[in-house]
């Protein structure tokens, strides 16, 4: 791989611990602008926690981030501002209509009313929802909802995007919408930090994978690396590095439950 | 009113910004959560508003405070004002402490800041000036209109001078109740895990309102009975330790300084100190480290792995717990089980339901004693003659209220989408379902409720009314079922608060006082000619069961096209 001086997201040695619980187990990672990260892993191996450092979100960590080559510690408002985060869990105030949301939410990056408004119209029109600007959300599906959670983390167009399963209740119609997205936002030299649990999709989007399991890397590369080093499909390939048995003996063990 | 408030508040912003605080971010943040006040329903006045859309909570908010601001000055009718401005002082401080307990906790420990605050380029000292801001406000929404009838009617009754020091009073007032409240979350906070706080903050939440009940049905019978002035309070060792004392002491040595004893200037003055020694005891001691508690409660701690106990997957079946024993006995069929235990498993761990029904459950001994308050005579007159009296007909018949209110309930949830899985699963009616469902509420809650009620009423009129103990809870089982035939027509836990379970209103208020108020009447009717031991009683006992069999057969074969949607 040809070796890049400016990377933008730069992790060394990061720990994180829980009271006596280690989630994250020395770290390191270098990120270049432009790509899209596949960042997998199972439940619980610390993909969240990475993302929350990565935010801003948790602060008592050990080890060194920096973003753009400020580090997080001293610099963490700078950082923010540069970064567009979509949650996973979707949590949205959603007594408010999407315009006043989105409104609040600009703001809060220093966004004018103005900028805010037509990038909110527009954005929303091409997701479609530009008939509910003005209608409460908590009457909204959770593929309405994604939408308007997208647009509040690309609307004050961030340099690093942090999407964390970013098109679960989406349709198949907006997810190709929202893959095409990332796609054109990485050319213009943005970096995508994909979080997902959806091989295909990852498989598919990503330039580089890195895989974690119980807090550490264990497969970092591209997946024609990836798949050189264990098994020709990336379900394959996370199932080699991360499952502590079996597979098939667990669905046997599931399906024999049947039998008294 | 909103945005009237937030030009007021913003004229300060040359001070925010010394304080470190962003301007800009502070105003979005503060027009923000004002909005999003305005379509919260308020918890503590119109717990059973089912609107769609709620628009203008604070204006709502503005005139319930005014009116209860109208409700204190009762306390004004005492002979002096020290006991008077006492008991001002309690109405004042306990509803402003419920109010803020119910309709802030939720504001004040939004999880939802957690993920879309601070992702956000805000710095530190802007969110705590905008909590702090935005609890000020939300305070002086309440404060102000309720404060204002005491004020005008001290103003005019008083003079300038007496409303001035009330305000000043008040101010203090609503210091000390911030700071009790503060002491109370801080505390709850260190004691208890974070997880468990909302729990014991709603069941504060349902004592602090059956207070308030009982204040407002109770107090001014008791005042009625009981001629109290100031002199008799002070000589009550024990009302030294009561705040609302030293608040009033305070008021009365500012405005009549010559006419007190020293005892009175002395509680004045710790009156005057006890609101800041509490809010600095706050800062210093108890605050710190309370905003990263209450940041775990939703982000970041990832939830304690539990042991996983060594009996489960081996097949070995572990000892039946008390409702699954139950339910095998009085349920037929594995719908009505299945009905019964979700009933019983999570009318106990819903917030939503506790603070619907319990308080319900304290309701009807207030009610009571409020009608027992009523009769003529002292308390000490009333409560002896009560044994001659049939007012236990009364105390069985009023038990059907707490009874009404958990069937009722046993229907709304705020998880209610997970109801789901009754409409996927193979059940022929749903009656079997809902009938479960009625006998859980019956066996967990109203059984043992009746049981101590049935206690209390032969301790005071002796075993000779267990006969009509007996015939009494047939005829609330029935009321019971009748109301859940009239009312009870959604699956358990399946509708949203905010949604209005058909079949009208008015009706439905007609026969909750109706028909128990018919069949206790009738009760009433037989024993007061006749004794218990009548075999009209055993005629009625009879009648009555196979009312309730009758009704309850029918009800369990509820089919599906009677529920509605």
């Amino acid at each position: 791989m040809i070796s890049h001086t400016n990377a933008v997201i730069r992790i060394n040695n990061l720990y994180k611990n829980y009271g006596a619980k280690r989630v994250l187990d020395n770290i390191n990672l270098e990120i270049y602008p432009g790509q899209i990260i596949g960042y997998i892993g199972p439940n619980g191996a610390g993909k969240s926690t990475t993302v929350k450092i990565l935010t801003g979100l948790i602060d008592d960590y050990e080890g060194d981030v920096s973003v753009m080559g400020m580090d997080m510690r001293t610099h963490s408002l700078e950082i923010k501002r540069q970064i567009g985060y979509i949650p996973e869990n979707a949590e949205i105030y959603d007594v408010l209509t999407p315009m006043e949301y989105l409104n609040f939410v600009g703001k809060l990056y220093g966004m004018d009313t103005a900028t805010i408004r037509e990038r909110t119209e527009r954005m929303m029109d091409a997701f479609g929802l530009s008939g509910n600007l003005n209608n409460r959300m908590d009457t909204f599906s959770k593929g309405m909802k994604q939408k308007v959670l997208i647009t509040s983390g690309l609307m004050h167009n961030p340099s690093i995007i942090i999407l964390d399963e970013p098109l679960s209740g989406l349709d198949a119609n907006a997810v190709i919408v929202v893959k095409e997205i990332m796609s054109r936002l990485a050319k213009e030299g943005k970096t995508i930090f994909y979080c997902s649990h959806m091989m295909d999709v990852v498989e598919k989007v990503s330039d580089r994978i890195i895989l974690i399991n119980q807090g550490a890397i264990v497969a970092n590369g591209t997946f024609t690396e990836l798949q050189a080093q264990s098994g020709e499909s990336l379900e394959k390939i996370f199932a080699h590095l991360t499952g502590d048995a079996n597979l098939e003996d667990a669905a046997d063990k599931f399906v024999n439950a049947f039998e008294s | 009113m909103n945005k009237w408030l937030l030009k007021v508040i913003m004229a300060f912003s040359s001070l925010y910004e010394r304080l470190g605080a962003d301007v800009d971010q502070l105003r979005t943040i503060l027009e923000t959560k004002l909005i999003m006040d305005d379509r919260r329903p308020l918890a503590s006045f119109n717990k059973h508003q089912r609107n769609k859309e709620v628009k203008n909570s604070s204006t709502t908010l503005v005139i319930l405070s005014l009116l209860f601001g109208l409700v204190t000055l009762v306390s004004f009718m005492a002979p002096d004002y020290l006991f008077g401005f006492s008991l001002y002082f309690v109405m004042f401080t306990s509803l402003l402490c419920m109010t803020l307990i119910s309709d802030f906790s939720s504001v004040l420990i939004d999880v939802k800041d957690n993920f879309i605050i601070l992702p956000k380029p805000v710095n530190s000292r802007t969110i705590l000036l905008s909590r702090l801001l935005h609890i000020g406000i939300h305070l002086a929404k309440m404060v102000i209109p309720m404060s204002l009838p005491g004020l005008v009617y001290i103003a005019i009754a008083v003079g300038p001078w007496g409303g001035l020091v009330l305000a000043l009073v008040l101010f203090l007032a609503t210091g000390l109740c911030i700071f009790m409240i503060n002491a109370l979350y801080l505390l709850i906070l260190k004691l208890a895990s974070a997880e468990r706080f909302k729990d014991i903050i709603s069941n504060v939440q349902v004592v602090f309102s059956v207070f308030i009940f009982a204040l407002f049905y109770l107090g001014p019978r008791m005042m009625g009975n009981i001629k109290l002035t100031g002199a008799d309070l002070l000589a009550k060792r024990y009302a030294y330790i009561i705040p609302q004392l030293w608040l009033s002491s305070l008021w009365n040595t500012l405005v009549y300084p010559h006419e007190q004893p020293r005892v009175v200037w002395i509680m004045g003055l710790i009156g005057l100190v006890t609101p800041f020694l509490g809010v600095w005891l706050v800062i210093r001691y108890l605050a710190p480290g309370f905003d990263k508690k209450l940041g775990s409660l939703g982000a970041g701690s990832a939830p304690p792995q539990k042991e996983v106990s060594p009996g489960v997957g081996t097949g070995k079946p572990g000892r039946k717990p008390i409702y699954q024993f139950l339910s095998g006995w009085i349920n037929k069929g594995s719908a009505e089980e299945s009905g019964f235990e979700v009933s019983w498993l999570i009318s106990g761990r819903s917030r939503d339901f506790r603070m619907r029904v319990y308080p319900s459950f304290a309701y009807v001994p207030i009610y009571f004693f409020y009608w027992v308050f009523n009769q003529k005579g002292s308390l000490s007159e009333k409560w002896g003659s009560l044994p001659q009296t049939q007012m236990y007909v009364l105390l069985i018949y009023l038990s059907s209220f707490a009874m009404v209110t958990a069937i009722t309930n046993v229907m709304y949830s705020d998880r209610y989408k997970a109801a789901w899985i009754f409409f996927a699963a193979p059940t022929k009616v749903p009656g079997e379902v809902l009938s479960g469902a009625i006998k859980a509420m019956l066996v967990k809650y109203f059984i043992p409720f009746y049981l101590a009620v049935s206690a209390l009423a032969i301790y005071i009129w002796g075993s000779s009314v267990i006969m009509d103990l007996v015939l009494g809870l047939v005829n609330v089982i029935l009321f019971g079922y009748i109301m859940g035939f009239i009312y009870l027509k959604r699956m358990p836990f399946s509708a949203p608060a905010t949604v209005d379970a058909g079949s009208g209103r008015f009706f439905r208020g007609m026969v909750i006082l109706a028909v128990p108020g018919t069949i206790g009447f009738g009760h009433y009717a037989i024993r007061h000619w006749l004794p218990a031991t009548s075999p009209v009683m055993w005629i009625f006992l009879v009648l009555s069961l196979a009312l309730v069999w009758m009704v309850y057969s029918k009800y369990r074969e509820m089919p599906w096209e009677k529920l509605e949607q």
